[in-house]
C-alpha cells in the first residue's frame, strides 16, 4: 500500500516550479529585447530536468535569430521529439535543417520509407498500440475457432493473424528506428576515418547537423550523417537529443 | 647582321656540337686509398648520343672482393640538340681483402659496336685505425647517435616560403651497406611551432637507392615525408625527428669475410637517431589581394557542377565548385557567393579528399551549395570567384566560372511558403505547455511491460486452450461420468420443488438416470424388487442398496398411490444416498464374477 501511495504522490508531483520561474524569466527577456539573456533562461529552465515543446521551440528561435544555426537545430529536433506531431515541431526542425544547410539524403528503400511514414504518422507508441490490438483481435479469433469449430471464425483467424503478425513488426522497425540515440553537430567538424586526431579528415560536417551516433571510442563517435557514410566525429562538438 | 640572324647562328651550332658529341666512358674509384673496415665504389660510366651498349663484364681485381655479385646500374637520358644523349652508370663495391696495395682492372666497353677501354685503378689499401673518421654524414649540427656508418637527414625541398605555401620535408636515412636497419619507429613528440603539418604518405614497401655522400657510398630510404604550411611571418624552425631504430653493430676489422668466421661479433643493437632541425624563412604574403581571395596559397584549379538545370520551384538545385590542387585543403573557405531573389542559398557544404600518396599534399574540396528557386521560371545562377597566391609566380589568380541558366517549374510558392522559406520567425511561446522530465527514453522495443502486454494474450489463450482440451480429454473418464451424474442427478432433483407428486417424479428420475449413468445399471427396466441385488454386485453396500430401494418404492407409491400419503424426502437425503452409493461403487466399476 505505501508504494502505490508513494507512486501516486510522485505522479501527482507539482508542477517544476523553478523551470515554470525560468520560462517565464525568458519570456520577460525575450519581451525586453536581451535575446541572449532569454536563451539562457531557458537553457537553466532546461537544465532543472523539465523540458517541454514550447521551451525548446523558444530555444530553437532565439538561436536560429542569433545564427547559432547548431543549437537551433538542436533544440528544434528536440521539440519534434517532444511532440512528434505538432506542426509547429515539424516547420521548426525543417527550417532549422535548411538553415544548417542539411542538403536531401539519399532516398531510402520503399521499407525504410514505409517504416519513416508509419514513424510519422503513429509513433512507436501508436504502432505498438495498433499492433497490440490486432494481436489480441487475432487471438480472439483463433481461440473462438479452437473452441466452437466455426468455420467463419477460422476464416477470420487465417485473415487477421497475418496482419497483426506484420503489425508487430512494422511496431518494432519503427521502435527501432525511433529509439537510435541522435545528436546534433555544434559546430563544424571533422569527420575522421578512425578514432584519432590525427587520422585524415576527409569531410567536414557544418554545425546543426543530424548525425545518428554508434558505438563511442574514448572521446570519439561513430556517426552517420544523412547524406553520406559514416566516420569517426569529436563528441565534444556532438549534443544528444535525448540529453 | 640582326639578333635573329645571331640567334639561327648560335642555335645551330649548337645542334652541331651536340651531334659531334664523342661517347665518352670514364672509370673511377670513389677513393684511391681505403680502410681494410671499409669498402669503395668503382663507377664506370658511359656517356653519349649511342644506340646499344652491349654487357659490361666486372673488372678484374686484386686484392678486393666485390660485396654484390652484379653491379648496380643507372640510366638517363636527355634531349640536347634534338638529340638524345644517355648516360649509363655501372657501379661496383669492393672491400679490401687485406693491407697493401690493391688494383681494379681495366673495363671493356663496347658502345655502337665500338670497344672502349678503361685505364686500370689503383688503390691503396691501409689499416683502418690510420683512416680518419668520416664526418657524421656531413651534417654539422648532427645530433648523437648518428654515426658515419648510419645517419638521417630532413631534406626539405625549400627554405624560403610564403605564408600558407607548401614545404615538403623528406626525412632520409642514410646507412652503409652492411647496417641493415630495421624496426625503425618514431621518438618523442615532434613539433613545428608556426607550421600546420599534414603528414604524406610514402606509398610501398621502403626501397632503398645506392647514394654517394662526400665520397662514400650508402643505402638511402626515405622513412617519412610530412607537409608543413607556415602559418605566420618570420624565422620558423621545424624541431629534428627523432627515430629509434635496430642497426647491426658490424665488426668490419675481419674484412668482408669476418662476420662469416666470428659470426657473434655482428649483433643488432637499438639506436637512436635525430635529424637536424630545418629553419624556414617565412614571407607574409604581399598586398593587393582581391576580394575572393580568402587566404589559399598554391597551385588550384576550379570547376563547377550543376547537378540539374530545370527543377521544382521550392527544390533545390545543388551547385558545386571544386578547388582541386597543391596546397593546404584543409584550412581553405569556400568561394564568397551569392544568389539574389527569388533565388535562395545556404551554407555550403563541404567534402575533402586529400591525396597523400603524392609527394606533395594534394586533393579538392567540394564546396556544395543548394540553391532553391522561390518560383517558376527562367534564372540564372551567377559565375563564381575564387582566388589563391600563386607563390611560384609570387601573385595573385582568380578563378571564375561561367553563370548557369536553370529553369523553375510548377506553381509559385504562396506567401505563407515564401514566408517560410527563410530561416527568420519562428514564434516564441508565451506558455510553457506540458512539463516532461528530461531523460534518455528507453525505446519501447526494449522494454519488458510491451512484450508482456504482448505475450498476456497469448498464454491467456495458450491457458485456455489447454483447460478446453483437457476437459475434452477427461469427459469420458469414469471420474468425469461420476461428477455428471450427480450433478445431473442434482439438477432433476431442483427440477421438482414445490410439488409433492413433481417432487417424487424428479426424485424417481434423479434415482434411476444416476444409477443408469453412474453405475450402468439398467434402472428404468430392471424391477424394482432385483435393484439391491444388482447394487450390491457393483459393490454398494447392502445399506445404500437398500435406502435406495426404499426411496424408489416410496416415490412409486407416492406418485401411483396417492392415498398412501407418502412424505417426500427431502433433495439433499436424496443427493446423500447417491454420493454414497458413487462413493462405495469402485472406480473403473466392475461387476464382479
Amino acid at each position: 500500500m505505501i508504494p502505490l501511495a508513494l507512486a501516486l504522490l510522485l505522479l501527482s508531483a507539482p508542477p517544476p516550479a523553478e523551470a515554470e520561474r525560468l520560462f517565464a524569466l525568458g519570456v520577460a527577456l525575450a519581451e525586453e529585447g536581451d535575446a541572449r539573456g532569454a536563451a539562457a533562461a531557458f537553457e537553466e529552465a532546461h537544465r532543472t530536468g523539465w523540458t517541454s515543446p514550447a521551451l525548446a521551440l523558444n530555444l530553437a528561435a532565439l538561436y536560429l535569430d542569433a545564427g547559432d544555426f547548431g543549437r537551433a537545430r538542436l533544440h528544434a529536433e528536440r521539440a519534434l521529439r517532444l511532440a512528434p506531431r505538432d506542426g509547429e515541431a515539424q516547420e521548426a526542425a525543417r527550417r532549422t535543417a535548411r538553415a544548417a544547410g542539411e542538403l536531401p539524403g539519399r532516398a531510402p528503400s520503399p521499407g525504410g520509407a514505409f517504416v519513416a511514414w508509419a514513424g510519422r504518422r503513429l509513433g512507436a507508441a501508436g504502432a505498438l498500440a495498433l499492433a497490440g490490438v490486432l494481436w489480441a483481435a487475432a487471438l480472439a479469433f483463433v481461440g473462438g475457432w479452437a473452441v466452437r469449430r466455426s468455420a467463419r471464425l477460422g476464416r477470420a483467424a487465417i485473415g487477421v493473424v497475418p496482419v497483426a503478425v506484420a503489425a508487430l513488426a512494422l511496431a518494432v522497425a519503427v521502435s527501432v528506428e525511433e529509439g537510435r540515440p541522435r545528436a546534433v553537430t555544434l559546430a563544424e567538424t571533422p569527420l575522421r576515418a578512425a578514432p584519432d586526431a590525427g587520422a585524415p579528415a576527409d569531410r567536414m560536417l557544418s554545425a546543426g547537423r543530424l548525425v545518428v551516433l554508434g558505438r563511442q571510442r574514448g572521446a570519439w563517435h561513430h556517426v552517420r550523417p544523412a547524406d553520406g557514410p559514416a566516420a569517426w566525429a569529436d563528441a565534444d562538438a556532438l549534443a544528444r537529443l535525448d540529453g | 647582321v640582326s639578333a635573329r640572324a645571331l640567334l639561327l647562328a648560335f642555335a645551330l651550332a649548337l645542334a652541331a656540337a651536340a651531334h659531334a658529341q664523342p661517347v665518352s666512358v670514364q672509370a673511377f674509384a670513389d677513393k684511391t686509398t681505403v680502410g681494410d673496415g671499409e669498402t669503395l665504389r668503382f663507377t664506370v660510366e658511359v656517356s653519349g648520343p649511342f644506340r646499344t651498349l652491349d654487357r659490361v663484364e666486372p673488372p678484374e681485381v686484386r686484392n678486393l672482393l666485390p660485396v654484390r655479385p652484379a653491379p648496380l646500374q643507372e640510366r638517363h637520358s636527355a634531349t640536347r640538340g634534338g638529340r638524345t644523349i644517355q648516360t649509363v652508370t655501372l657501379l661496383w663495391d669492393f672491400a679490401p681483402e687485406g693491407s697493401g696495395s690493391a688494383e681494379i682492372g681495366p673495363v671493356a666497353v663496347t658502345v655502337d659496336g665500338r670497344r672502349y677501354t678503361t685505364d686500370p685503378v689503383r688503390i691503396r689499401v691501409v689499416p683502418q685505425r690510420q683512416r680518419p673518421t668520416p664526418a657524421a654524414g656531413a651534417q654539422p649540427d648532427a645530433p648523437a647517435g648518428n654515426g658515419p656508418d648510419l645517419f638521417l637527414r630532413a631534406e626539405p625541398d625549400r627554405r624560403a616560403a610564403y605564408v600558407g605555401q607548401q614545404v615538403v620535408v623528406e626525412y632520409v636515412l642514410y646507412f652503409a651497406a652492411y647496417v641493415h636497419p630495421r624496426n625503425a619507429r618514431l621518438f618523442g613528440a615532434w613539433d613545428a611551432a608556426g607550421f600546420w603539418r599534414e603528414d604524406l604518405e610514402i606509398p610501398g614497401a621502403p626501397t632503398t637507392r645506392p647514394v654517394m655522400v662526400d665520397g662514400r657510398p650508402y643505402e638511402a630510404v626515405t622513412i617519412k615525408r610530412s607537409a608543413f604550411f607556415p602559418t605566420r611571418a618570420g624565422d620558423l624552425t621545424i624541431d629534428s625527428l627523432v627515430v629509434e631504430l635496430e642497426a647491426l653493430q658490424s665488426q668490419r676489422a675481419g674484412g668482408v669475410y669476418g662476420p662469416l668466421f666470428n659470426p657473434f661479433a655482428s649483433r643488432y643493437a637499438r639506436r637512436r637517431l635525430a635529424s637536424p632541425s630545418v629553419a624556414v624563412t617565412v614571407r607574409p604574403l604581399p598586398d593587393g589581394a582581391p576580394a575572393a581571395f580568402s587566404g589559399a596559397v598554391g597551385d588550384y584549379t576550379m570547376r563547377v557542377e550543376v547537378d540539374r538545370t530545370e527543377v521544382a520551384a521550392g527544390d533545390a538545385v545543388r551547385v558545386s565548385a571544386i578547388v582541386r590542387g597543391d596546397g593546404n585543403l584543409s584550412t581553405i573557405d569556400g568561394p564568397p557567393w551569392a544568389v539574389s531573389v527569388p533565388l535562395e542559398t545556404f551554407p555550403p557544404e563541404v567534402t575533402t579528399r586529400a591525396f597523400r600518396t603524392e609527394r606533395r599534399l594534394r586533393g579538392e574540396r567540394r564546396f556544395t551549395y543548394a540553391v532553391v528557386p522561390g518560383r517558376p521560371g527562367a534564372h540564372t545562377l551567377p559565375g563564381i570567384a575564387w582566388a589563391y597566391f600563386d607563390p611560384e609566380a609570387g601573385a595573385y589568380r582568380t578563378l571564375t566560372s561561367e553563370p548557369v541558366a536553370i529553369r523553375a517549374v510548377g506553381p509559385a510558392a504562396d506567401a505563407e511558403e515564401a514566408a517560410r522559406a527563410t530561416p527568420e520567425g519562428l514564434v516564441l511561446h508565451a506558455e510553457p505547455g506540458r512539463w516532461r522530465r528530461v531523460r534518455a527514453e528507453r525505446p519501447l522495443h526494449t522494454r519488458p511491460a510491451v512484450w508482456a502486454g504482448f505475450a498476456l494474450p497469448l498464454l491467456a489463450l495458450l491457458a485456455f486452450a489447454g483447460a478446453h482440451l483437457r476437459r475434452q480429454r477427461l469427459a469420458g473418464t469414469p471420474g468425469a461420468r461420476s461428477r455428471r451424474a450427480l450433478a445431473r442427478a442434482r439438477a432433476t432433483l431442483a427440477s421438482g420443488r414445490g410439488d409433492r407428486t413433481a417432487a417424487l417424479a424428479a426424485l424417481d428420475r434423479a434415482v434411476r438416470d444416476f444409477l443408469d449413468e453412474r453405475l450402468d445399471l439398467p434402472a428404468r427396466s430392471l424391477p424394482l424388487a432385483d435393484l439391491p441385488a444388482a447394487l450390491t454386485a457393483r459393490g454398494v453396500s447392502e445399506a445404500t442398496a437398500h435406502g435406495l430401494h426404499t426411496l424408489l418404492a416410496d416415490a412409486d407409491a407416492g406418485q401411483f398411490a396417492p392415498a398412501a400419503r407418502v412424505p417426500a424426502p427431502s433433495p439433499e437425503d436424496v443427493l446423500r444416498l447417491l454420493a454414497d452409493a458413487d462413493a462405495e461403487a469402485p472406480l473403473p466399476w466392475a461387476v464382479p464374477a
